[in-house]
């Protein structure tokens, strides 16, 4: 299974969890330097990695209750023989979420797909936006369509022809 | 904090200065190894640098100006290989090169008491050197290149309690940003911590990245004695192709960082580092 990295943006995975942070301001952490060794740093924002928006109030908490149901669903769910929600897949899920909710993302809708995959969507004002994570592939498909033009792109993470977060606003802005 | 040279700002004689971390996070070496950094370190670095620690990978944040600072700010990347970042120390422990796929750093920390800060000139010339030689052995070993993405500048401070302030709750004789508290209504803080963010633009106002600064209260390992340590980390895009354009805003970066750390201390702990008149 492909591992989600937060290549960029204020997530608290891995060495993040570390980064000296107070409300939006990232300087570099204790990781990174040698002098972090000599001193021990008071405060519950550092060692919890709660500096980003993993509260109670977010959304996070109710998407990934949502994600456990998917995950819940035997085979044959849709009458038509689907598949079982693919385990390896359904626990990127989760790490795109937590990323996403980390970064400020409006609450997506989770869609299981008859190929035991997920699909991460959202939709605002004639604009359609959804992250496919299939089983068994080492790549998300981003997908994108205005409803009003008809115009559409679709491929791998990584290869979309503007950011992601800028795609997304533009989405959810129109909402 | 302590810069002599063209840009008319304030020299301190004793800057609080622990360390300096000059990196760049690059793409297209889509070639380089773990192995291949091993081999790069011992081609070029392992004579000065004998020191080899792994260390899980950094992810620098990309500073963003084409949402609004509460829209969206993450990032997402597949990866199916693992990566380390590989530490190469000196035997005295004063710097450190940090490499892994995406990612190249060189760090500068104060190791005694007495030694001082050598300087931004000699931080920029050992960046521009380490990063040379790995530029050059990814070339020449048909790895790809190192096209820079992302410049960061950080100075780290060790503001230990002594001079100028005693308690933790004394942020603000240190930080103009940290505001006293008046009357007698309410105790005095135990401690404090403080996050701050600001634009560096260029010279069109064209924003280039950002400049964070935090203070955290923290405790020297070695005695107990309280401090608090304050990052100033500048973060933006290159301003031109390669090394050059990373030295560009590196160079921007480090004036900025310098300029925002006198006008937020307070004149009471520029006393205690030696203010230049």
């Amino acid at each position: 299974m492909p591992k989600l990295l937060p290549a960029s943006g204020h997530s608290n995975l891995q060495s993040e969890r570390e980064r000296f942070a107070t409300g939006h301001a990232w300087t570099i952490g204790r990781d990174e330097t040698l002098s972090g060794r000599q001193i021990i740093v008071f405060g519950p924002m550092l060692d919890t990695g709660a500096t980003v928006a993993w509260t109670p109030e977010s959304w996070l908490q109710g998407a990934l209750q949502d994600l456990q149901a998917l995950a819940a669903l035997r085979p044959g769910w849709d009458s038509y023989g689907a598949s079982a929600i693919d385990a390896d897949t359904a626990t990127l899920a989760s790490e795109v979420l937590r990323v996403l909710a980390d970064g400020n993302a409006p609450r997506p809708a989770l869609v299981p797909t008859s190929d035991g995959g997920i699909q991460i969507e959202w939709f605002g004002a004639g604009l359609e936006f959804q992250l496919e994570l299939e089983p068994r592939t080492e790549h998300i498909t981003l997908f994108f369509r205005d409803l009003d033009t008809g115009a559409f792109w679709e491929g791998p993470l990584g290869e979309e022809p503007e950011p992601f977060p800028k795609l997304l606003w533009r989405v959810t802005s129109h909402g | 904090m302590n810069a002599r040279g063209p840009e008319g700002i304030v020299n301190f004689r004793n800057p609080p200065i622990t360390e300096v971390v000059v990196g760049v996070a690059f793409k297209d070496a889509a070639g380089l190894s773990t192995a291949h950094i091993g081999e790069c370190w011992r081609a070029k670095w392992e004579s000065r640098f004998p020191r080899v620690e792994e260390h899980p990978p950094y992810s620098p944040p990309v500073e963003r100006f084409d949402v609004p600072p509460h829209g969206p700010t993450f990032a997402l990347e597949l990866s199916v290989r693992p990566t380390t970042r590989l530490w190469f120390v000196t035997d005295d422990g004063h710097e450190l090169i940090q490499v892994q796929r995406d990612w190249f750093a060189c760090n500068w920390r104060k190791v005694s008491t007495g030694s001082e800060y050598d300087r931004w000139p000699a931080r920029r010339a050992a960046f521009e050197t380490f990063y040379t030689d790995l530029e050059r052995f990814v070339e020449d070993r048909g790895l790809g290149k190192v096209t820079p993405v992302q410049c960061e500048v950080t100075y780290v401070n060790h503001i230990v309690a002594g001079d100028g302030w005693q308690n933790l709750g004394e942020l603000p004789a240190i930080l103009r940003l940290a505001g006293a508290i008046g009357g007698e209504s309410v105790s005095a803080p135990e401690q404090m911590q403080l996050g701050a963010s600001f634009v560096i633009s260029d010279e069109t106002d064209t924003p280039r990245g950002r400049l964070h600064v935090t203070a955290q209260p923290a405790a020297l390992r070695d005695g107990g004695a309280p401090l608090y340590v304050m990052n100033l980390t500048a973060r933006g895009g290159p301003e031109g192709e390669g090394l050059r354009g990373a030295l560009a805003f590196l160079d921007r970066g480090r004036a900025q960082i310098v300029r925002t750390f006198t006008a937020i201390t307070t004149e009471s702990m520029h006393e205690v580092w030696g203010r230049d008149a």
